[in-house]
């Protein structure tokens, strides 16, 4: 029922809104409201895929999966300051072929975003079937074939 | 116990900064345009997590430190996104990566 959605989705963001804003004058909150209107008739006009049933799993999920990423990005940050501060020939670009066939949208968004936010490896182009990523390095491009990272997204959206 | 955790705050600050100084230095020294990419990726990726947690700690439990979290959350969100859609745009005009070992085995992208 979407006008159900629609209230759902402007309560939370009221509640967000007066969380931050912390001023309650009757002008400021009419703004706060007609802003959160906006904002959810914008997120319905992007049609953002619907994943339902999913949603409440992920609120747990993802942020596991954000804690080992954290670890990642700690490793993969030191090896690239080092890159950048060391010799030009440590560097061997290479592309990679990441297959994600078997994900769906929020998976292929989630992986690719993760490969972008690791530095050392750079999500350059996304399709139906695979992530292609450009890697600072050979080892780096051996690490993301090796999988892990796909794995560990297809476990917080198995589908 | 305060002055510890400041303390704490003000070193996880200044090791932030030590990431997006070489994000920085990373951006002027990498050779082409797409290793100039994971050398400024330095800047928004542990940099900016570092610099934040290290507020949130001075901070305290307050209300600023989840004000704190949220712009981390989000910068984690559109940085990565903003990043991919400039990659991205490189690489379908047609901008070749320089020195590349193994070329994209997909016909449709001109990499």
């Amino acid at each position: 029922m979407p006008l159900m959605r629609y209230l759902l989705a402007i309560i939370a963001l009221f509640a967000v809104w007066l969380l931050w804003g912390g001023l309650y004058k009757t002008p400021v909150l009419q703004l706060g409201i007609a802003s959160c209107a906006l904002v959810a008739w914008l997120t319905h006009r992007m049609a953002l895929p619907d994943q339902q049933e999913h949603r409440f799993a992920l609120l747990y999920r993802v942020p596991r999966y954000w804690l080992w990423l954290l670890w990642e990005m700690v490793v993969t940050n030191i090896q690239v300051l080092r890159l950048v501060l060391g010799p030009k020939s440590a560097l061997s670009p290479t592309i990679v072929d990441i297959d994600a066939a078997a994900s769906s949208k929020f998976a292929l968004t989630l992986l690719g975003n993760s490969i972008t936010l690791t530095p050392g490896t750079l999500t350059i182009n996304i399709d139906d079937t695979r992530i292609t990523t450009h890697c600072l390095t050979r080892a780096a491009a051996e690490d993301l074939r090796g999988g892990a990272m796909s794995r560990r997204v297809a476990a917080v959206d198995p589908d | 116990m305060n002055e510890i955790l400041d303390l704490i705050a003000g070193l996880l600050v200044v090791a932030g900064s030590v990431f997006v100084l070489a994000g920085g230095i990373g951006a002027l020294r990498m050779p082409d345009f797409y290793t100039r990419i994971h050398g400024a990726s330095l800047t928004d990726s542990l940099g900016p997590v570092l610099v934040l947690g290290g507020l949130m700690i001075y901070a305290g439990l307050s209300l600023i430190a989840v004000k704190l979290a949220a712009v981390m959350l989000f910068l984690l969100v559109t940085s990565p996104t903003a990043t991919y859609a400039l990659a991205n745009a490189a690489l379908l005009s047609g901008l070749r990566p320089e020195g590349v070992e193994k070329t994209s085995t997909d016909p449709e992208t001109p990499a």
